[in-house]
């Protein structure tokens, strides 16, 4: 699976978490630190499993866990059209 | 020329400014005079059939009343159409023109009242008609200083922090409010287009600027219990974006990324709050005793709101 990052967002820090407001339709999200570092890391197309690995990289999670909750969170990404996925080999 | 105080500004004007704060004296930051202004502004940015934007320039249109040239941020020229009643120019150079120009400064522009509580300023905002004037007099005879009507200008300090400016204008009030509020013999004339007076609050901040602790949402319905309700972030950021004091215009001059900053930044320091509360003005009172309440609570929690 390859992921795109969808749409024009302004993203602003407060505090630990990130917000980010659609350009296009106005919609605001907030992200958690770890929402955060995925948003920095889909800036250019990255496959789930490159995702993943350098999310364990950066925090203590296992891989199971990691990929489940990752792609959750995409899911929820996809749903706010701030991001697109793609199947590819993977 | 009159010289005013409008939202943390020093005002010279050629037209008399009904309901604004008058001064005796201090250097003009903004001047307004009446003068020749073109139809139309050269090589626009944006054009609109009401308005025309260019680099420093703004050029509004306003059928019955005349155009309003707005030149970076510090000059406004006004050329009055033939017949046109000046209380009616007034009243648009002291709503939408002032918070253009407000716009132009790089100031974040909410529709809003404020309140003075312990040397801070609490916002109220919503729609037009949830009480936001009305509520701002009760806090008004309660010993709350009104700090501004309508318009809040919210700038920041050299940290960062948000500050809301004086304005001290006089509120805008209806009848009703006036003899519910037993606030009459304080009007000082009929607002422009609206059965509404202008009426001096009974407390009036005097401050330059002071710091925004908070921003309630003001909603009213046929509910039996007021509540105070905070706001999650991306909520209360969708909030300040929709109670802007023009919203379209800040994204028509492609505002819409530093409001967004802006708007971050506040969010970053203070609390945002749905005010849900009892339609009518009979419930004020109560809605006044609860805010107390909430901003006791929050102090002698001794966090942020």
């Amino acid at each position: 699976m390859q992921i795109h990052r969808q749409g024009e967002w302004l993203s602003a820090t407060i505090g630990s978490q990130s917000v980010m407001m659609s350009i296009e339709t106005g919609n605001y999200l907030s992200l958690s630190r770890i929402g955060s570092r995925i948003w920095e890391l889909i800036a250019q197309p990255i496959s789930l499993s490159a995702l993943c690995d350098r999310l364990m990289q950066d925090f203590d999670v296992q891989s199971d866990v990691c990929r489940t909750e990752v792609e959750a969170f995409l899911q929820d990404l996809v749903k706010h059209r701030a991001a697109s996925l793609s199947p590819t080999a993977d | 020329m009159h010289l005013y105080r409008i939202s943390g500004l020093i005002v010279a004007s050629d037209i008399v400014l009904p309901g604004a704060w008058a001064l005796d004296e201090g250097t003009p930051e903004v001047v307004v005079r009446y003068g020749a202004v073109a139809t139309a502004l050269e090589h626009p940015l944006v054009s609109t059939r009401r308005w025309d934007s260019a680099e420093g320039r703004f050029l509004l249109r306003v059928a019955g009343v005349g155009r309003f040239l707005l030149a970076d941020g510090d000059r406004i020229t006004f050329e009055q159409e033939a017949g046109a009643p000046a209380a009616r120019a007034a009243a648009y150079l002291q709503g939408s023109v002032m918070g253009m120009l407000l716009l132009q400064r790089g100031c974040v522009v909410l529709h809003a009242s404020a309140a003075e509580v312990d040397g801070r300023a609490m916002l109220f905002c919503g729609a037009s008609g949830e009480g936001k004037s009305t509520l701002a007099a009760t806090l008004s005879t309660m010993g709350y200083p009104t700090i501004s009507d309508d318009v809040a200008c919210i700038r920041f300090d050299a940290t960062g922090y948000p500050f809301v400016s004086a304005d001290a204008r006089q509120l805008k009030l209806s009848e009703e409010a006036i003899d519910a509020l037993t606030l009459r013999g304080r009007q000082r004339g009929a607002v422009f287009g609206a059965a509404k007076s202008y009426v001096s609050p009974p407390s009036q901040s005097r401050a330059d600027a002071l710091p925004l602790q908070g921003i309630y949402l003001l909603r009213s319905d046929a509910i039996l219990q007021d509540s105070i309700v905070p706001l999650e972030t991306p909520q209360a950021l969708r909030q300040l974006k929709r109670n802007a004091h023009r919203p379209a215009l800040v994204r028509r001059l492609g505002q819409t990324a530093r409001y967004f900053e802006a708007s971050a930044r506040i969010m970053g320091h203070i609390g945002m709050f749905s005010l849900e509360r009892r339609r009518g003005i009979s419930g004020l009172q109560q809605t006044a005793s609860m805010l107390e309440a909430h901003w006791a609570q929050t102090a002698s929690r001794g966090v942020s709101m």
